[in-house]
């Protein structure tokens, strides 16, 4: 039995983390990802590690030691920005586990074809999802909205093809769905038309 | 000033980052519901045809889906989880 360390995955277990959940911290000879959570003490040995590193040298201490005084990193948890990555989070959860979920179906012999059209539209869609995460993380609140626009039509368009039994949903508009959607789930918000009237053009 | 009216509390409903989020958690679960609908000849073989008592069924898929995402939020605001 391998023991855990308290509060810790093992100490050997690595994890893939998206870019929403990193920020980049170097110099100008490397760049590092570091978890947004993490505190300003991790990152600084991590750079004292990578700095090591790179001036040819063994050991980290003495690096920090000798120019640890003149790196500084701040943490840059806020409530706000803690709350959206909460909200993301609990976002990229939902949609890896709708995803796994249709993944595992099996395409009966003889689906329709809005069907399969449907199980597709609506697995393209985590890369959608993880391309507006990644805004919002970024702060890019227009380009998230443009794409949770996108979302939100292409949501509508497969439940309305999905029971189309030739190829006619070819011609549906997903712009045209949206309000099908609205009468089978109330309260889907409103992202539609609002970069186009915003002021994205001149406002960061 | 030049943007005002209906368009400046449009505009001012997007003006933060925490609303696209939460806009996106929302369509995540949106995601959920059209997923469970959709999908749901396949994974039960029920009719496809819009029915009376498929139409039932997809709005209590959808009432329960409500109800996830409500208790769901509570938490992630309460820090209960």
């Amino acid at each position: 039995m391998i023991p855990k360390a308290a509060g810790h995955d093992v100490p050997w277990e690595a994890h893939r983390h998206d870019f929403d959940e990193l920020e980049l911290i170097g110099d100008d000879m490397f760049t590092l990802g570091v978890p947004t959570d993490s505190s300003a003490e991790f990152r600084k040995y991590v750079f004292a590690a990578a700095k090591t590193v790179m001036m040819d040298n063994r050991s980290v201490d003495h690096i920090l030691k000798l120019y640890g005084d003149h790196w500084s990193f701040q943490s840059t948890s806020s409530p706000g920005l803690t709350l959206v990555r909460a909200m993301s989070q609990m976002t990229k959860r939902h949609v890896r586990e709708t995803t796994a979920r249709m993944s595992n179906i099996d395409a009966p012999g003889g689906a329709a074809p809005g069907l399969i059209a449907a199980h597709a539209a609506l697995l393209r869609l985590q890369s959608s999802f993880r391309g507006a995460v990644l805004m919002c993380c970024l702060g890019l609140r227009f380009e998230a909205a443009v794409i949770a626009r996108l979302i939100l039509e292409q949501l509508a368009w497969a439940y309305v093809i999905h029971g189309f039994q030739d190829m006619a949903f070819v011609e549906v508009a997903p712009t045209k769905c949206v309000s099908r959607l609205q009468a089978l789930w109330p309260g889907i918000p409103d992202v539609r038309g609002r970069q186009i009237q915003g002021r994205a053009c001149i406002y960061r | 000033m030049f943007v005002g009216g209906k368009s400046k509390g449009v505009l001012a409903s997007i003006d933060d980052v925490r609303i696209v989020s939460f806009q996106l958690l929302y369509l995540a679960y949106t995601f959920r519901v059209v997923t469970a609908v959709t999908m749901r000849s396949v994974l039960d073989g029920c009719d496809l045809s819009e029915t009376e008592a498929v139409t039932k069924t997809r709005n209590a898929s959808a009432e329960a889906e409500i109800d996830a995402f409500r208790s769901s939020l509570v938490t992630m605001i309460t820090g209960n989880g």
